[in-house]
């Protein structure tokens, strides 16, 4: 029989893990980022051409990590009592 | 062929945990962050070395997705050599297998050097030579006899590296460690114009090359569904992590000139504080990192020598195992003629292109057994896909087109390398599949995998 609380306090320890690490992520890619940025914007006037470049990148970075940790909880939510997860 | 890569695989206690596949992950990557990646500062600047951060992180964000459902799904050891014999066909896996297997010497070397220029730095009596073939002896020996006991220490090694990096970054920031200067970052922006900018992403992908070998120990684990996945995305977050604070710390404490030259970037921005504890620690975290690395290395690399051998593309000399040790003592033991044979180059920059440019060849072909894998198996079971990776085969395209990208971008400075090793692997290509029209196969899906037959032969 499976401890369902037990279950669903362990999703929540690997959810918490997740949302940690990725909200780690977002505060310095972003702060790197703008730091960066903002320290060349004035001084090299070529940045201003390239910003969208760096800028789509930076979405997609973040976006498809953002995306992938989201189904990974997803399947882990889905599968955790037919594999035994937390066992 | 068999579906386990190594014999010491099959009936192996299953036990390891999300935590243990970061950690693989991670132990052999970090390296990355302490040295090599500042070669996209001499190439295209700070805004050079950015581009190539970001481009080269949205790569391997959508590598570790196409590892991370390959890996969960098989099940088996051999990881991208695996993937590739499975979806793909011989040709191509003998093609990633050696790939593998030199991207991880190259990169075992590297390492070794890299220790040998901290030893001579610290006693410039000592040569650097003699130092990087004693460091390939020792590891050499070390996984000549086992690798469990090291590989836990590689843990801790690396996790000590990573608080490092950490504890710097944060440190810098807030202003107990250096001053950041401004001037550095504007000073050496964009040397070589656009040209170099786009030059950088040559040497981006040493940020985070090697991710993909954390899905190496699927097969160990307790709950593959759910380590892999896990794991793989948590290692690359903290590749990512690492990543952007290595840059940020390195860009406004050492000049971008001396920047791009430097043999051990982190630990020069630490001497660039002045502060005895960050100088030790990342002193410390340089060297850990690359033993634990190096370590990984000779490990990961012996064991695809070795599928390579048992899978009869090689003399099955090479495929031994030590009656007593139990490791694939001769597979082992051939990795140090051609990590030396690296070495003795003495440049860092060439074996490290070698390192990704094999790298590279196992970028495209990760994508392309994910996308072969999804024909083959369309359905979404338990039992064939438990983890649905998003957006795929769209993500495997769009990957194999900017490790395509990238590879392109070696022509400035290294074209000699990019065709010598373009040449090799096409050869290598033609050889294998010419070898292993002699081998018969016998490729059951139910009985090595418990699968149903392809959509195809249904």
């Amino acid at each position: 029989m499976v401890n369902k609380t037990k279950y669903h306090n362990d999703l929540k320890k690997d959810a918490g893990i997740i949302v940690l690490v990725l909200g780690l992520l977002f505060f310095s890619e972003t702060f790197v980022f703008y730091r960066i940025m903002s320290t060349l914007w004035d001084a090299v006037p070529e940045v201003r051409i390239i910003f969208p470049v760096y800028l789509l990148f930076l979405v997609l970075l973040l976006g498809i990590e953002t995306i992938g940790c989201i189904t990974v909880y997803k399947s882990i939510k889905e599968h955790m009592y037919d594999f035994n997860y937390y066992d | 062929m068999s579906g386990n890569t190594n014999s010491e695989h099959a009936g192996v206690v299953k036990t390891l945990r999300p935590y243990h596949v970061w950690a693989l992950g991670v132990g052999i990557v970090l390296v990355g962050e302490y040295m090599g990646w500042n070669f996209t500062v001499a190439k295209g600047g700070i805004l050079g070395s950015l581009f190539a951060l970001l481009v080269a992180g949205t790569m391997f964000v959508m590598v570790s997705l196409c590892a991370s459902e390959l890996g969960s799904s098989t099940k088996l050891a051999g990881g991208p050599y695996d993937w590739a014999r499975l979806f793909v066909g011989p040709g191509a896996a003998a093609l990633v297998g050696l790939a593998v297997y030199m991207e991880f010497i190259a990169l075992e070397s590297a390492d070794a050097i890299v220790v040998a220029s901290i030893t001579n730095s610290i006693f410039p009596e000592i040569q650097t030579f003699p130092v990087t073939l004693l460091i390939i002896a020792f590891l050499t020996f070390m996984n000549y006899r086992g690798v469990v006991a090291a590989l836990n220490l590689n843990f801790a090694l690396t996790f000590t590296a990573l608080i490092a990096i950490i504890v710097f970054f944060f440190a810098n920031i807030t202003g107990f460690a250096g001053t950041w200067h401004p001037e550095y970052l504007i000073s050496g922006a964009m040397p070589n114009g656009f040209i170099g900018i786009f030059a950088a992403l040559q040497f981006g992908p040493w940020f985070y090359l090697g991710i993909e070998g954390a899905a190496m120990c699927a097969e160990e684990c307790k709950h593959p569904t759910r380590a892999v996945p896990l794991g793989q995305q948590a290692g690359m977050i903290t590749l990512l992590l690492g990543s952007g604070m290595t840059l940020y710390i390195c860009s406004g404490l050492i000049p971008a000139a001396e920047l791009g030259t430097s043999v051990y970037p982190l630990f020069e921005a630490a001497t660039a504080t002045g502060s005895k504890y960050l100088i030790a620690a990342l002193g410390i975290g340089t060297l850990f990192t690359c033993l634990a690395s190096a370590n990984g290395t000779v490990c990961d690399a012996s064991r695809s020598w070795f599928a390579l051998s048992r899978d009869k593309f090689l003399t099955n000399w090479f495929a031994d195992v030590h009656p007593r040790y139990s490791t694939p003592y001769r597979a082992v033991i051939f990795t140090m003629p051609i990590a030396i044979a690296f070495a003795f180059s003495g440049f860092l920059d060439q074996v490290i292109t070698f390192s990704i440019i094999s790298g590279l060849i196992c970028y495209v072909m990760i994508p392309f057994s994910l996308i072969r894998f999804r024909k083959l198996f369309p359905e979404h079971s338990q039992k064939v896909r438990p983890f649905v990776g998003p957006m795929q085969p769209t993500l495997a395209y769009i990957t194999i087109f900017l490790a395509i990208v990238i590879m392109s971008t070696l022509n400035w400075g290294y074209g000699f390398n990019l065709i010598f090793g373009l040449l090799f692997y096409v050869i290598a290509y033609f050889y294998f599949s010419w070898r292993y029209k002699s081998i018969e196969i016998n490729h059951d899906w139910g009985e090595d995998l418990g699968w149903p037959e392809p959509s195809h032969r249904r």
